[in-house]
């Protein structure tokens, strides 16, 4: 599979398997309304590094919507670094997520956090555009910074 | 009561280039804490590592805590120390050492910057806009643009306007011992 391909997998399995009903865990939930549970999909990297992940999604239930949009319920987005490293962990109990325009959203809590745990950060109310990887948080933002303490300064 | 503590006195405006210095409170050698940030909104960009943080932005540090409206940190690809921060809008920092001795820093715009550069550590917050100002118990300090070095807690001020405060010890005068400022 060709990265640019790749890049939007996500999106194409959700809406196959889901609308189509492809997937064997999707299962009818009533006329014209799907699911599927415990899904999880990559991204890769462009070349040369096409066969490490940059991003790794999953969720307990993606449901779909009129319109192309997709509920997913307990999502968890890891992003890696090219050399396999985590990088950063996002997880939302809820959100809408829109393949065509790579945008989730929710007016839930979101939770964001380095692979190392030393940044996390949370609030409520969310934005994630997946194309340009930028996420804001609407409301009661709190960061939490943890810095060796062998560093003689900081802010 | 009046005279029982303190008197208020500009001493010297000086010429914009020259400089002056005063100390922070020392650092003490304190188990480390981590730093909170609290605010209404934040944009966080994971390509560029770039925080911002909008609205009623509060950090809670073990060594200071700040106040502004908007505040942009940096994260460098490895982790660990933010290398650059921009508070802007009302910015109010409050320096504190282990006695509650505080030094606050105003200004509209303060940007942190923290580098290794081979063994050496630096590590400034440069104020400028509003004008900017320090004071702490030993005097005022204002100026085009006021320099912290974090490492060696010491302030410093380019076209800078020094307020001297002492304790008279119930006296009043223009000519009582320099308080240690510079």
């Amino acid at each position: 599979m060709k990265p640019g391909v790749k890049k939007y997998f996500f999106a194409m399995v959700v809406a196959l398997a889901v609308l189509a009903g492809a997937d064997a865990r999707a299962q009818a939930l009533a006329p014209g309304l799907n699911y599927m549970t415990n899904f999880s999909s990559v991204t890769y990297f462009e070349p040369p590094h096409d066969q490490q992940v940059k991003m790794r999604l999953s969720g307990a239930k993606a449901s779909s919507l009129p319109g192309v949009l997709f509920d997913l319920k307990e999502l968890k987005v890891e992003q890696f670094s090219a050399d396999g490293k985590l990088e950063a962990v996002v997880q939302a109990p809820q959100c809408i997520y829109a393949p065509q325009d790579g945008v989730a959203s929710s007016a839930g809590h979101l939770e964001l956090k380095s692979g190392d745990g030393k940044f996390r950060t949370d609030g409520d109310g969310f934005l994630w555009q997946q194309n340009e990887m930028v996420l804001v948080i609407s409301n009661h933002v709190r960061t939490v910074f943890e810095l060796p303490s062998a560093h003689p300064s900081k802010l | 009561m009046k005279t029982k503590f303190l008197l208020w006195s500009v001493c010297l405006a000086v010429a914009a280039s020259a400089t002056a210095q005063l100390l922070l409170p020392e650092k003490k050698g304190l188990p480390r804490k981590p730093t909170q940030i609290d605010s209404d909104r934040a944009e966080f960009d994971l390509t560029t590592r770039r925080a911002i943080y909008f609205g009623r932005v509060r950090v809670d540090d073990p060594e200071l805590k700040l106040q502004c409206e908007q505040l942009t940190v940096d994260l460098p690809a490895s982790g660990g120390q933010p290398t650059n921060i921009v508070a802007e809008v009302n910015v109010v920092i409050d320096f504190a050492d282990s006695q509650g001795q505080t030094t606050r820093a105003t200004g509209d715009r303060a940007v942190y910057h923290y580098a290794i550069v081979g063994a050496v550590t630096n590590a400034t917050v440069t104020l400028t806009g509003g004008p900017p100002k320090v004071e702490g118990a030993q005097g005022t300090l204002t100026g085009k643009e006021i320099a912290i070095d974090i490492a060696t807690r010491k302030v410093s001020a380019t076209g800078q306007t020094m307020i001297f405060k002492q304790n008279l010890g119930g006296t009043m005068g223009t000519n009582a011992p320099g308080v240690k400022l510079f």
